[in-house]
């Protein structure tokens, strides 16, 4: 796998997906992988033509937090997989919890639910929720994690002058106050990755990349 | 998780982190203080284990490495990290699933201890089910040299290597205080490999984290038969469950 490419933000949804299709048919038992290929299927069918913020295509970030998870959790099976993918579902108000529990089970309904839970629609959440899921299982902090690194990495490519740099600061805050220590807490790689993003700004400034 | 509201996480009071003695990347705590379960210690939460250390990881994201560190700080601090009478009873309780289950005489059954530690369970388990012929295996060379000055045959074991046994090489597999910590998928792999396929996987867990271990189980294929609670002296509950889990569906065995 090209590490480079997925940590720099360059790989196109075709290789992100191809990278995720290897992980899939090398690492897993036969029996669970069709469940990860119909969530795979769900996000590209939800996604179609969505960008982020007017830059990339939105897919690429459940795509990258799941690859993510893939490479440096290895606790990682298909079920936290299948909800890295699905894990902005709930939150943007596409899926019901009950709908994720009838199509992929309790375990990955559970985790995006609680995910989602510790995500308001401002991004913020309040410090008692945020002691709590200090205190989860070690999945759910896992995928809280990588999806913040990942999105500390898109930062990076976010157009220069576009209005969403400006909370860039703020978010730091979140970053050096709350996804570090929970970073530190359940992965060593993922908290060095986003250390090393959070220098980065701290060094080189937000406003451009 | 409860529904009851979580205490804000604080910064460790002064007064004891002022106590606190660095052990490697762990604390000890003071023994005549009860310290709070998880504290900012710095700018990073610490998760105390038992009442004597604090972690900085949670048991279940705890490296490989640090979980040697944890079990070789155990060795060294037996009378006060191992609650023997807790461990006699989790060890009945998971010996009864042999008891129940084994339609062979417990003589010359085949078991192995995985993550034997010290051998204090391999013992309990020889008192438990007479007649078994019981392998430890540990990933502490300390731990290792420990149990066999037990007088138990042991083998070391690493990370990512494949276990020194041939393929159904076990009746039974037992994981005694081990699977609340990071048990990696390929070693999972690799004892439903060396476990018989009339044979089971016994071990057990913090209730908190089970879900979690029972999905990791399913991911390597195998079964699992049976979750219990494991009650306390009197009837009170522990935060313990007993799993019994086999390599193969009931249908696919003979």
């Amino acid at each position: 796998m090209q590490v480079q490419n997925l940590l720099q933000y360059t790989s196109s949804v075709d290789d992100i997906e191809e990278q995720l299709h290897a992980l899939v048919e090398t690492r897993y038992i036969k029996t669970h992988t069709p469940l990860v290929f119909e969530a795979l299927g769900f996000i590209q069918r939800l996604y179609h033509g969505k960008l982020r913020d007017n830059s990339v295509p939105y897919i690429l970030h459940p795509l990258r937090v799941a690859l993510m998870l893939g490479q440096y959790e290895e606790r990682t099976g298909t079920k936290l997989l299948i909800a890295a993918l699905l894990h902005d579902t709930i939150k943007d108000g596409d899926l019901e919890d009950a709908e994720i529990e009838q199509r992929f089970g309790h375990f990955v309904a559970k985790l995006v639910t609680k995910v989602a839970r510790y995500t308001s629609n401002t991004g913020d959440t309040s410090s008692t929720d945020w002691d709590e899921i200090l205190l989860e299982s070690h999945e759910i902090r896992a995928l809280k994690v990588f999806e913040e690194l990942d999105n500390v990495m898109y930062w990076r490519i976010l157009p220069v002058n576009h209005a969403l740099r400006n909370n860039i600061p703020f978010w730091l805050e979140d970053v050096r106050t709350k996804y570090l220590p929970l970073a530190h807490a359940t992965n060593m790689q993922a908290y060095e990755l986003m250390h090393q993003e959070y220098t980065y700004y701290v060094k080189h400034g937000y406003a451009h990349h | 998780m409860s529904n009851m509201a979580t205490p804000t996480i604080s910064q460790l009071p002064s007064d004891i982190k002022r106590r606190l003695r660095r052990k490697g990347d762990f604390f000890l705590c003071p023994d005549d203080i009860v310290c709070p379960k998880v504290a900012y210690i710095g700018e990073n939460v610490y998760y105390r284990f038992m009442n004597f250390v604090y972690l900085p990881q949670p048991p279940d994201s705890l490296s490989i490495e640090k979980v040697v560190e944890l079990c070789d700080l155990r060795l060294d601090l037996m009378g006060k990290l191992v609650n023997t009478d807790i461990n006699k009873h989790i060890v009945a309780q998971a010996a009864n699933v042999v008891k129940a289950h084994s339609a062979k005489p417990l003589s010359g059954l085949r078991v192995l201890d995985f993550g034997c530690g010290s051998g204090f369970s391999s013992l309990l388990l020889k008192e438990e089910l007479p007649g078994i012929r019981i392998t430890g295996v540990d990933i502490s060379k300390k731990a290792v040299k420990h149990a066999r000055k037990a007088g138990l045959t042991v083998e070391r074991t690493y990370p990512d290597k494949a276990l020194p046994f041939d393929n159904a090489s076990f009746d039974y597999i037992f994981a005694i205080f081990v699977m609340h910590f990071n048990v990696g998928v390929s070693t999972l792999e690799e004892l439903k490999r060396i476990l018989h396929p009339s044979g089971k996987f016994v071990f057990n867990v913090y209730r908190r984290d089970v879900e979690g271990v029972l999905e990791q189980l399913d991911e390597v294929g195998f079964h699992i038969d049976e979750v219990m609670s494991v009650e306390g002296a009197n009837g009170t509950t522990t935060n313990h469950v007993i799993v019994s889990c086999a390599s193969f569906t009931p249908d696919f065995v003979s």
